[in-house]
């Protein structure tokens, strides 16, 4: 049966409304009408472009868990177990294309992880295309995790000439494996690779090159952009050998591969029938030449993110380090004291008599946000702006992206009173559910604690970032007694919160800051 | 220091946010957001503050007039897109007495004896503002995406364009993929429009133009006879009005 040409069709530009031409033919009457959409071949448009090819045409995926929505979106209740199904009023995606095409464009590293047959390795494949690979090769360069898989499978092996004849390590030439300097890396199945393995495949994803008989390879392409995609059966230590936590640190994102909707079932046939791949189909002009990759990589970093977005960002990963009998001295009191030291942390969290802890949200977890997870956040999230063609990162950016960055880094706290009854128990395993409500939450105590307005501490910062020049000393005692006010403020509160951690921290930095200058301006005369 | 996009015109201007009142001729909330769709919250704040100290000095205007005074206040606020019309309904306006004249000046931040002396100076320059020096600098256009300006990578050449108040910029670091943008500029406002990539990546537009351009160290005159001169700066342009020749 003839399929005619159904792949090459690509989303009419543009894909997303936005601001009318500026020629100076404008009238009066045109402020009083809605504007007019216009045209935009940028890279932003490619990119979009690319995603309503993956989800229309290379693969069934009629989910919209992104969503985005301005107003209030029409929602019903389902059933008798509190299901809600929303319907988005602003363009919503799909997690499962939209987190790799962001990996693709940010040269991340993207987890996917489902049962078997959801069609994570042809998505990773369908990524490997776009970078400009022929799909034949994207292919055979997908490495096959298997228990016996070595390190010289994985990298290659020196030449055997060389082993014989040389007189010295730096002698030795290595055949590299092709794979290893690909835009787009694939590894099928990583948790089914063994543990030293393993450890190989560190370096290269987390430093960027390959070793062996002292050799070194940088695994960069030629656009410099290198994006890696792992599949996985499971995300919960399942698979033959454990993956070392390093490795799955490295994970930037972790999306599910969603289960096929039966309602699309013509399609599938539609495929048997024709016998085609998607990936041999990718109409040409949706490719990424390694020069656009290196513009779309750096065109997303210079997002901006707003001041009030950070603020968020900053109050939101605030709550998770401190617990409150986790150590002796203040700076000390921290789930990484607790945990590093032998100690549980939620035995510890459960012990805290002192904080609510259904308020509590750092309760909910028994680790904090590293600063690489943090990094990865700020990336995705300045990525999904870019994508939706705004110029600034929103907190819906940062909302929508933020499940998927702190999937397995952000773990729950499964003794927390949340997950152990009543409504919320499934959040114990819907951790993409668990994350984007914790961060739901943090904004709305953000909001009620009035953050959003007045921040006193954010402006000592602002004052001390002023510089010192020309500061007396009796302006700098006036300065350190504020602060001392501030700290006192918070004792008040009899209750401590994670909230309140970094705060207090920046607050005696200040006062250090300003001890020192005091006593340098003292023997400064 | 870093280098602010601002049009001179706008310095020591004391915003106002006046409520906008209900009109029943014309949606004046919807023409806010339209200004800030086209320039951002700033230009939005300009507009509301102009266009609400006109509507305060008008005696009960017509849906005309309304027209006529949310055009010049947009156009004021720096949307320069309704240069052309604004223009033209101040010449009719001042022709007819209505909207009348205090109304206008406000619209346009003047005082009422300015304003039929700035429309004979936009005659001869879009540049043209009442006590406004006769050299120095414009505006400065442009700056760094990461902080909030629209480019990625400074300017490196820029030619002329055909009209008078356009240039033409090309972004990009040396041997990397550029970026083209369309300058458009008078002295309310400025836009920054990015052209399709495609010319773009082709490395020269098709009818040669870009050849030989150089930068603009010693200033790249625009078309037409007002002779606004751009300069490229670090991550930003530079419009000056030159000294006038002796």
């Amino acid at each position: 049966m003839g399929q005619g040409n159904r792949w090459t069709k690509v989303s009419e530009s543009p894909t997303r409304t936005a601001t009318a031409g500026l020629a100076e033919e404008l009238t009066a009457e045109d402020l009083f009408t809605d504007a007019p959409a216009v045209a935009d071949t940028a890279l932003d448009e490619k990119l979009r472009q690319a995603y309503f090819w993956l989800v229309n045409r290379a693969v069934i995926s009629p989910f919209y868990d992104v969503e985005f929505s301005t107003g209030s979106p029409v929602s019903f209740e389902l059933g008798d177990a509190g299901a809600q199904l929303q319907l988005p009023t602003d363009q919503s995606y799909s997690s499962n294309v939209l987190l790799p095409l962001l990996t693709f464009a940010v040269g991340g590293r993207c987890l996917l992880v489902g049962g078997p047959g959801r069609g994570k390795t042809t998505l990773a494949i369908l990524m490997g295309v776009l970078a400009g690979s022929p799909a034949r090769e994207v292919r055979r360069d997908v490495q096959q995790g298997q228990p016996q898989i070595t390190v010289s499978d994985l990298v290659g092996m020196p030449l055997p000439r060389d082993l014989v004849s040389a007189g010295s390590l730096a002698e030795i030439n290595i055949a590299w494996r092709s794979w290893l300097t690909q835009p787009v890396k694939i590894i099928d199945e990583y948790n089914r690779i063994p543990t030293k393995t393993q450890s190989a495949l560190l370096t290269m994803v987390a430093e960027g090159y390959v070793e062996s008989h002292d050799q070194m390879l940088s695994t960069s392409p030629e656009s410099g952009v290198e994006s890696w995609f792992f599949t996985a059966n499971d995300d919960a230590g399942g698979g033959t050998f454990p993956v070392i936590q390093a490795l799955r640190d490295r994970m930037d994102v972790t999306v599910a591969a969603q289960g096929f909707n039966n309602r699309f079932f013509d399609e599938l046939v539609a495929r048997v029938e024709a016998g085609e791949r998607p990936e041999d189909h990718l109409p040409p002009e949706l490719v990424f030449a390694p020069e656009e990759q290196r513009l779309l990589e750096a065109a997303i970093r210079a997002v901006p993110l707003p001041g009030a977005v950070r603020r968020q960002l900053e109050f939101f990963a605030g709550h998770f380090e401190f617990v409150q009998q986790g150590g002796r001295r203040f700076e000390y009191r921290t789930k990484d004291t607790v945990r590093t030291g032998g100690g549980e942390v939620a035995e510890v969290i459960e012990a805290n008599s002192g904080a609510d802890l259904q308020v509590d949200l750092g309760a909910q977890t028994t680790n904090s946000l590293s600063v690489r997870s943090l990094q990865t956040l700020i990336r995705y999230a300045k990525a999904m702006a870019y994508f939706r063609g705004r110029a600034v990162v929103g907190l819906d950016d940062v909302a929508a992206v933020l499940p998927f960055a702190l999937r397995g880094k952000l773990l729950p706290n499964e003794l927390h009173p949340r997950f152990d009854v009543g409504a919320d128990r499934e959040l114990a395993t819907d951790s993409i559910s668990w994350l984007a409500d914790l961060f739901a939450e943090s904004r709305r105590q953000f909001t009620a604690l009035g953050l959003d307005g007045h921040d006193p501490i954010s402006d000592e910062l602002a004052r001390l970032n002023q510089g010192l020049d020309g500061v007396t000393s009796a302006q700098a005692a006036q300065r350190l007694t504020a602060i001392e006010s501030l700290i006192a403020q918070i004792a008040k509160q009899g209750k401590l919160y994670g909230r309140h951690f970094d705060d207090l921290l920046a607050l005696k930095y200040l006062h250090q800051r300003y001890t020192n200058y005091v006593s340098w301006l003292g023997f400064g005369g | 220091m870093t280098q602010r996009p601002r049009q001179l015109v706008n310095d020591g201007v004391s915003l106002t946010e006046p409520t906008l009142p209900e009109s029943p001729t014309v949606d004046l909330p919807r023409s806010l957001d339209r200004v800030e769709a086209l320039h951002g919250a700033a230009a939005a704040g300009r507009y509301r503050h102009f266009l609400g100290r006109a509507l305060a000095a008008a005696e009960n205007p017509d849906r005309d007039g309304m027209l006529t005074l949310a055009a010049l206040a947009a156009w004021r606020a720096g949307a320069v897109g309704f240069r052309t019309d604004a223009l033209r309904r101040l010449d009719l306006a001042l022709s007819h007495g209505t909207p009348g004249l205090p109304a206008l000046a406000a619209a346009l931040g003047l005082a009422e004896d300015q304003v039929t002396g700035f429309a004979g100076l936009q005659r001869e320059s879009r540049y043209g503002w009442p006590g406004q020096a006769a050299s120095g600098l414009i505006a400065v256009v442009g700056g760094f995406r990461g902080l909030f300006g629209p480019w990625l990578a400074p300017p490196r050449v820029a030619l002329a364009g055909e009209r008078p108040g356009s240039f033409l910029i090309r972004t990009g670091l040396a041997g990397a993929l550029g970026e083209e943008w369309l300058l458009s500029i008078d002295v309310f406002g400025h836009t920054l429009t990015r052209l399709p990539a495609g010319d773009v990546a082709a490395g020269q537009p098709q009818d040669g133009r870009w050849t030989g351009a150089e930068s603009t160290a010693a200033g790249l005159a625009e078309a037409g006879a007002a002779g606004a001169v751009l300069w490229l700066q670090g991550y930003t342009a530079e419009l000056h009005q030159p000294e006038p020749p002796a």
